[in-house]
């Protein structure tokens, strides 16, 4: 029996304002969005899959707009043509907070989708019993909906679904209104598989469980590996080689471009940058570049258009003042003011200072990316 | 593992063996986490005490059964603390009760698995077998499912040294590798 999994495929994604696809007149990014979910779907149609399994946040927001509503439409009409089973949880970003304004997965449950976004429930295909956990806001509710759902010792296979971090497992970015499990909770049931969503990096946190990841990169935090359609083959059995296997999709190129800066003059910093992106290729790409321990004064001569001109093919340049922060002085005793310096120096000895780092980095990202909106 | 760990790890894994069932015989404690202070202290009958102005991760003086750690390090992560002492005692257990008496003075990049030159890469297979002995793993890996966080908490190691341990012991998979 073998499944295909996906997850936070965030239709409805919009980034990077007045960069429109010319054909379709819509945001860029969310045709990207858009596309990755229609390529995921038409690779699981070729892999005729017992199964197709989304793990949660197949919407960017609770409230999506019809033009995400019918790409997912789109997407699981295709699946039922091919007589694919599919199956989809609400994640934490396709969750009302109140609910009282109802649920999009209400229009899918009216379309056949089997789509579980009210409480845990247990859905069997031809033999397969999928346990499904929708999200939850409090961590120990959501443990208590997994232990609710008995294991069928009967079926051809136990396989959870659950839209949920776990505790330690670092990502680069941060939401709000998310939860996590702890590792030996995870560990707990005896599942064939767990279907895991949230994480936008695919990871195997365990022999049996995979995170997906995300179809598209949605921020700077998720640069590595590349994105797939995941297929697992239950009857091949955890740990063995052919237990999982990704199908790659393509995805629009997203890159962070780091320049030393220390000691060098404002053209010296766009020379290095010729350097850097000599043979790189940068067609359509997001980048984000990161000008490292530049002074003040280098910053403030920086010959922008130049640099606009050398990026001039990308879709999108986010240039960020980058690790250690603007150097105000070589003769200071604490040269590097940045906050990372601070906090790290700084920081309680029960606060762990890299992850309260990367949150702040997570705010400054959305407030540069916002502030580059405006000045467009 | 390359064949200089291999060959370093074979009487090692005994030696630290050794010392783990000494403490047992001695000591009623839980078996995991290996109890790693308690088998310097009260076992082997060493001082260990932290430092945060020490430039090394860790320092053994033979003849003052004392050994440092460096303070900053030991707070930052307790599974790098147990591991740099595990590493200290390998140069008490595998080199100095061979007859060897000067002080050693481990730098940070000198300790983990894996990585150092020969004394220090003795003493970090001795360090892993202690902290994590093969049996224990196999063990724990199957009742974890592999589950490298778990299993980081349940020897109350850095994700880094069990990792590197599970692909030693080659106990992982490819699709988690």
């Amino acid at each position: 029996m073998r499944i295909v999994h996906v997850a936070d495929t965030h239709l409805g994604y919009r980034n990077f304002s007045g960069k429109l696809d010319p054909e379709r007149n819509l945001n860029q990014r969310e045709c990207d969005v858009y596309d990755a979910w229609q390529t995921a779907v038409d690779t699981t149609i070729e892999l005729k899959p017992d199964l197709f399994i989304h793990a949660g946040d197949l919407f960017d927001s609770s409230r999506p707009t019809p033009t995400a509503v019918v790409q997912a439409l789109e997407g699981f009409r295709k699946l039922r043509e091919a007589a694919i089973p599919a199956v989809v949880i609400a994640g934490n970003h396709s969750t009302p907070r109140f609910r009282s304004g109802g649920s999009v997965f209400e229009i899918l449950d009216r379309f056949g989708i089997t789509a579980v976004w009210q409480g845990p429930e247990t859905i069997r295909f031809n033999g397969l019993v999928v346990h499904c956990i929708p999200h939850e806001p409090q961590a120990e509710q959501l443990l208590e909906d997994i232990r609710s759902l008995p294991l069928d010792g009967k079926a051809d296979g136990n396989v959870l679904v659950v839209h949920a971090g776990l505790e330690g497992v670092r990502q680069d970015y941060h939401e709000v209104n998310e939860i996590a499990l702890a590792p030996e909770e995870l560990a707990e049931g005896e599942y064939d598989y767990v279907a895991l969503g949230h994480l936008h990096r695919y990871q195997v946190p365990q022999l049996n469980a995979v995170y997906a990841g995300s179809l598209e990169r949605l921020d700077f935090g998720d640069l590595e590996g590349e994105k797939a359609v995941v297929e697992v083959d239950l009857a091949a059995g955890a740990g063995s080689k052919d237990f999982v296997r990704r199908h790659p999709i393509p995805t629009r190129p997203m890159l962070e471009i780091p320049i030393a800066c220390a000691g060098l003059d404002a053209s010296d910093v766009v020379a290095a940058l010729e350097r850097k992106i000599d043979g790189v290729a940068l067609e359509g790409a997001v980048v984000r570049l990161r000008l490292e321990e530049i002074q003040r004064d280098v910053w403030h001569a920086l010959d922008l258009g130049a640099i606009d001109e050398l990026l001039s093919g990308c879709l999108h340049v986010q240039r960020w003042v980058g690790q250690g922060g603007l150097v105000v002085g070589s003769d200071l005793e604490i040269a590097d003011i940045s906050f990372s310096a601070f906090a790290r120096r700084e920081m309680p000895t029960d606060v762990d200072p890299e992850a309260v780092i990367r949150l702040a980095q997570s705010f400054l990202d959305y407030a540069a990316a916002a502030e580059a909106e405006e000045a467009e | 593992m390359n064949a200089q760990d291999k060959s370093l790890a074979e009487g090692t894994a005994e030696r630290a063996a050794e010392l783990i069932d000494r403490y047992y015989r001695h000591f009623d404690d839980p078996e995991l986490p290996v109890p790693v202070d308690a088998i310097a202290v009260d076992l082997l009958g060493f001082a260990v005490d932290e430092d945060d102005a020490l430039d090394v991760s860790g320092m053994l003086i033979p003849a003052e059964k004392q050994v440092w750690l460096n303070g900053r390090e030991s707070r930052s992560s307790e599974g790098r603390r147990r591991f740099t002492l595990a590493h200290e005692l390998g140069h008490w257990v595998c080199q100095y009760q061979q007859g060897q008496a000067e002080p050693r003075y481990c730098r940070s990049e000198e300790i983990g698995v894996g990585v150092g030159r020969k004394l220090e890469r003795e003493a970090n297979v001795f360090a892993a077998e202690l902290l994590m002995p093969a049996p224990l793993v196999r063990r724990e890996a199957v009742a974890l499912k592999l589950n490298v966080h778990a299993l980081a908490h349940r020897f109350e190691v850095s994700l880094p040294a069990i990792r590197v341990r599970l692909e030693h012991l080659s106990l992982l998979p490819e699709y988690m590798q």
